[in-house]
């Protein structure tokens, strides 16, 4: 067991009155330090916030932002509802699609850059949305695409 | 109800005015006025109600204006003048009702024909009562893989689930595993365990029973039956002290199911699933005629043979060398009318009886001035548990209703070595050393210190203010110092002591007259004193402790007469083996750990076609003592003698508890018992409660494998010391045998202490651990 995720999650532990209120946080730090969530980081943070393993897999699954599958070293996420798809997300996908040859939910052959959809950002009035590393970038076009990805390319993760 | 008039307000659905506490759900309300709202997802025993399958949507209009959108009754609850409209007088409430439906039946394959579910289905029904009939779905409906198994005795198919969250909440809020929940959101949600690994948990076969559809089913009773040629016959479950009351589906003879028959007041409609599938498959080994030992071994013979020689060697030992020279030995799991009949063999005979391991540990009555119900857990601000085993092990579903209890409120405090599934969300948890319950009820009753490092203080300070507590204990102890610590609690006038029997009928056997234990039976087996001994039901080498005594006594004994169900090891040395019946093949009464007289119906004959009964009634009329061969005359005798005021009509339907007197007086004074000894160097103090998964109907039903999976658990530092990890094979070995299973790592169970589920012959001691 590595204690240094069992000492933060219980300092998450110790802000709420329930420690199932922590169990967000929880997830947050796991992925933090495996950069996805993997069945047996699941059962570590269960062990750490002493609820359910089941009940942690039910949470992270309902949110986008938890990685159930292992990711590049950095995740570029594309926003497809509906205020962004009118003004071309479609293209910025197929643009990205092209650029790191892989399709959309799946990782770059160098293991570098995972693309997946996402849902709404909440940045409908500045679309199409696009998140790299959680870090939103507004109106992005395809003609974007060529210069984000030779950078992420050549970086570090930083997710 | 308990509302004043002046608290009630006024409420009207669909024109019929009804007075209500007010906060009382719509759908509760309108039932008292006739008026049913379907649900799916409304279920009070799952706690608050969350309004999701949307069912029940009903217009309603407050103080003359009406609200802006349908409501769900289930959520919205009765205020002053409201008006309400079903979908029975309100076009949009039928038109939302439809939509719902509509949208529920969306990619439900209908599939009614090839479904178990089909005709006690509520989808079906309510579909047919109030569905639009038609539909405009003209798309492929969506598909998974099916039936897929969400534990070897519970399959899941996703294509009928109608997501209402019914089986998350009951896994989530009721048995509190956590281990059921819904996966993924919106329309890809689906029901699910963590990595598709079988749902482990004492409860989860209920979850079948609260689907509204057919997507949980029972794996055993998959494709066995439709509902329109089935019986279901009430009857009562005796694989524990509960009694949970249960109907039995009977189809062309055989039992393919048992399922709950709500009994509030003791079971809420939940059972354990040993209760639920223990006994369901193919029973092998099964005696089903009576045996005789010759010189050559045992051969079959006639029930007349067989009785009368049972009752000529009885005779003939006691005449020989006198009274107490024969034992009758039971493990508790007869009926009343058995025990009565035994109990009258044994009078005739002089034998010693016993109906338990520990006569010191099985003195029930002494706690009936302080007994407790079970429904008392409802009414209770403090639960006191103490012992190191699982309430769950010892009365299966009680757990649920401390549970519930604990949610309502009242503070739960446990006091054991620690590693029960009960611990978790406990409001104090005292760590103690192993086997420790008795010093720790002694410290308490003020009858000794407290074990080393465990401080009682908070835990005394909660049970002297308690308006009504209620006390646990789940290990075999002394009854007499759970009385003490009962009386100097004053449990007479407040609260109580939930007795925790270890056979079904404990209580019920010693009332009869088979009272006494095993450890005094054993002792006269081997100073040769006792020269005859009938096992009734029991087989004392894999169920008692001191297996190991119990095989060399009885191998000394002239005369052995096993009385079971199962080929067992004692029947290798038995000379006369008479076949018994098990659970739904009996008829008569049982008493529950509460005192609570319940009836058993016979639903199947057993192998030998023969109720115990009659084999007990011949045996006694060889003695020349009168037993009726049918339970309820032997009942009314039963009942006459005990003073008990039900008679055998009355013990219909939802038996009654009829309430005692509870005077009591102060008990001797007993002495503190001796602490357990410390293990050896290198070696770990064993805790190993019997499972509630344990025994033959366990051992032989596919469907719980699962559930009795060997594993082994340590305290965290101690697996640390030993370079174990989370599911390691972990191999011990104590004077019973050897225990191999996956590790669990435990912050709570003490250090030094390895807990397994050993489910052979009671173990303890110490042990080695080692990695294997």
């Amino acid at each position: 067991m590595s204690d240094s995720l069992h000492d933060a999650i219980q300092a998450e532990i110790a802000k709420y009155p329930d420690r199932r209120s922590a169990i967000l946080a929880a997830l947050r730090l796991a992925q933090a330090k495996y950069r996805w969530l993997s069945p047996e980081a699941f059962e570590e943070v269960s062990r750490c916030i002493d609820l359910p393993v089941a009940q942690c897999v039910a949470v992270a699954s309902f949110y986008d932002m938890y990685f159930l599958e292992p990711v590049g070293e950095h995740v570029v996420e594309v926003c497809t509802n509906v205020s962004c798809a009118l003004v071309g997300a479609a293209d910025v996908v197929a643009a990205f699609e092209m650029e790191l040859g892989c399709s959309l939910g799946s990782t770059s052959a160098d293991g570098k850059v995972t693309l997946r959809p996402v849902e709404c950002l909440g940045g409908c009035g500045w679309g199409p949305v696009v998140s790299i590393d959680h870090r939103y970038h507004e109106h992005f076009t395809a003609d974007d695409v060529k210069p984000v990805v030779a950078g992420l390319r050549t970086s570090e993760g930083g997710h | 109800m308990a509302a004043t008039e002046t608290n009630l307000v006024t409420v009207t659905f669909d024109g019929r005015e009804l007075q209500v506490a007010p906060g009382t759900p719509l759908v509760v309300a309108a039932a008292e006025v006739g008026i049913e709202i379907p649900v799916f997802c409304y279920e009070p025993r799952l706690g608050p109600p969350i309004g999701a399958c949307r069912m029940c949507l009903v217009e309603v209009e407050i103080g003359g204006r009406a609200m802006p959108k349908l409501q769900a009754a289930c959520t919205m609850t009765t205020q002053d003048g409201m008006v309400v409209r079903t979908a029975a007088t309100s076009a949009p409430a039928k038109e939302g009702q439809d939509a719902v439906l509509e949208f529920l039946l969306l990619n439900h394959p209908l599939d009614c024909p090839v479904c178990d579910k089909g005709g006690e289905c509520p989808l079906q029904d309510l579909t047919f009562r109030y569905g639009p009939g038609t539909s405009r779905m003209t798309i492929p409906k969506r598909t998974y893989e099916k039936p897929l198994p969400i534990s070897p005795s519970v399959l899941i198919d996703r294509e009928r689930c109608i997501l209402c969250y019914r089986c998350t909440r009951f896994s989530s809020d009721v048995a509190e595993d956590g281990e059921l929940v819904a996966r993924e959101r919106g329309a890809r949600s689906v029901i699910a365990t963590f990595e598709e690994r079988p749902y482990v948990g004492a409860f989860s076969g209920n979850v079948t029973e609260l689907c509204p559809v057919g997507a949980l089913l029972p794996t055993p009773y998959r494709f066995k039956a439709r509902p329109w040629e089935i019986v279901n016959v009430p009857t009562v479950c005796t694989g524990c002290a509960v009694g949970c009351n249960t109907w039995v589906t009977l189809r062309e003879g055989k039992a393919e199911r048992v399922i709950s028959r709500n009994h509030p007041e003791v079971d809420e409609g939940w059972l354990c699933d040993r209760g639920r599938f223990a006994r369901h498959e193919p029973l092998v080994e099964r005696l089903a005629e009576p045996l005789i030992r010759d010189s050559s071994g045992l051969h079959p013979a006639t029930w007349e043979e067989a009785t009368r020689s049972t009752a000529q060697r009885l005779r003939h030992v006691s005449a020989l060398k006198g009274a107490g020279a024969v034992a009758i030995v039971t493990g508790g799991n007869l009926t009343n009318e058995e025990a009565y009949g035994w109990a009258a063999i044994a009078r005739s005979v002089g034998a010693r009886t016993a109906s338990g391991p520990v006569a010191a540990a099985g003195e029930w009555e002494r706690l009936d001035p302080y007994a407790a119900r079970i429904d008392d857990l409802d009414r209770s601000d403090l639960i006191v548990v103490i012992g190191d085993a699982d309430v769950a092990d010892r009365a299966g579903v009680v757990d649920l209703r401390i549970r519930k209890a604990r949610r309502a409120g009242a503070h739960l405090a446990i006091v054991s070595a620690g590693g029960t599934i009960l611990e978790r969300d406990a409001g104090s948890f005292v760590a103690a050393p192993a086997g420790s319950a008795a010093a720790i009820v002694a410290a308490l009753a003020g009858a000794g210190a407290a074990p080393a490092g465990v401080d009682l203080a908070d835990l005394g300070a909660r049970l002297a203010v308690a308006s009504h507590p209620v006390l646990v204990v789940t290990d075999p102890i002394a009854i007499a110092l759970i009385e003490q610590l009962a009386h100097t609690l004053r449990l007479h006038e407040r609260g109580g002591v939930l007795p925790m029997p270890r056979g079904a009928n404990e209580r019920g056997a010693r009332l009869a007259g088979l009272s006494g234990g095993g450890d005094a039976v054993l002792a006269g087996l081997e100073s040769g004193e006792i020269r005859a001994v009938v096992l009734v039901g029991l087989d004392p080498t894999a169920e008692w402790p001191e297996a190991e005594r119990w095989h060399m006594a009885l191998a000394q004994a002239d005369h052995v007469v096993t009385v079971s169900a199962f080929v067992n090891s004692a029947v290798s040395w038995s000379h006369i083996v008479l076949p018994q019946t098990v659970d739904h093949e009996r008829e008569g009464t049982v008493t529950n750990l509460e005192g609570r007289i319940q009836r058993l119906r016979p639903v199947t004959k057993g192998p030998s076609g023969r109720s115990d009964l009659v084999a007990i009634a011949a045996i006694a009329e060889v003695l020349g003592v009168p037993v009726a061969p049918t339970p309820a005359k032997v009942y009314a005798t039963l009942a006459a003698d005990l003073t008990v005021p039900l008679s055998w009509s009355q013990l219909n339907g939802r038996a009654p508890l009829p309430s005692r007197g509870r005077e009591a007086r102060a008990p001797k004074k007993v002495a503190a018992p001796k602490a357990p000894p410390a293990p050896a160097a290198g070696r770990f103090v064993l805790v190993a409660p019997r499972p509630l998964f344990a025994g033959p109907a366990v051992e032989r039903t596919a469907a719980l494998a699962h559930q009795r999976a060997p594993w082994v658990m340590l305290n965290h530092a101690d697996a640390d010391a030993l370079g174990v990890a989370e599911h390691d094979v972990i191999s011990v070995t104590h004077a019973g045998g050897t225990h191999t299973g996956p590790l669990r790592i435990s912050r709570r169970l003490v250090a030094g202490a390895v807990r397994i589920n050993w489910a052979g012959a009671p173990a303890t001691g110490d042990a080695t651990v080692v990695r294997s």
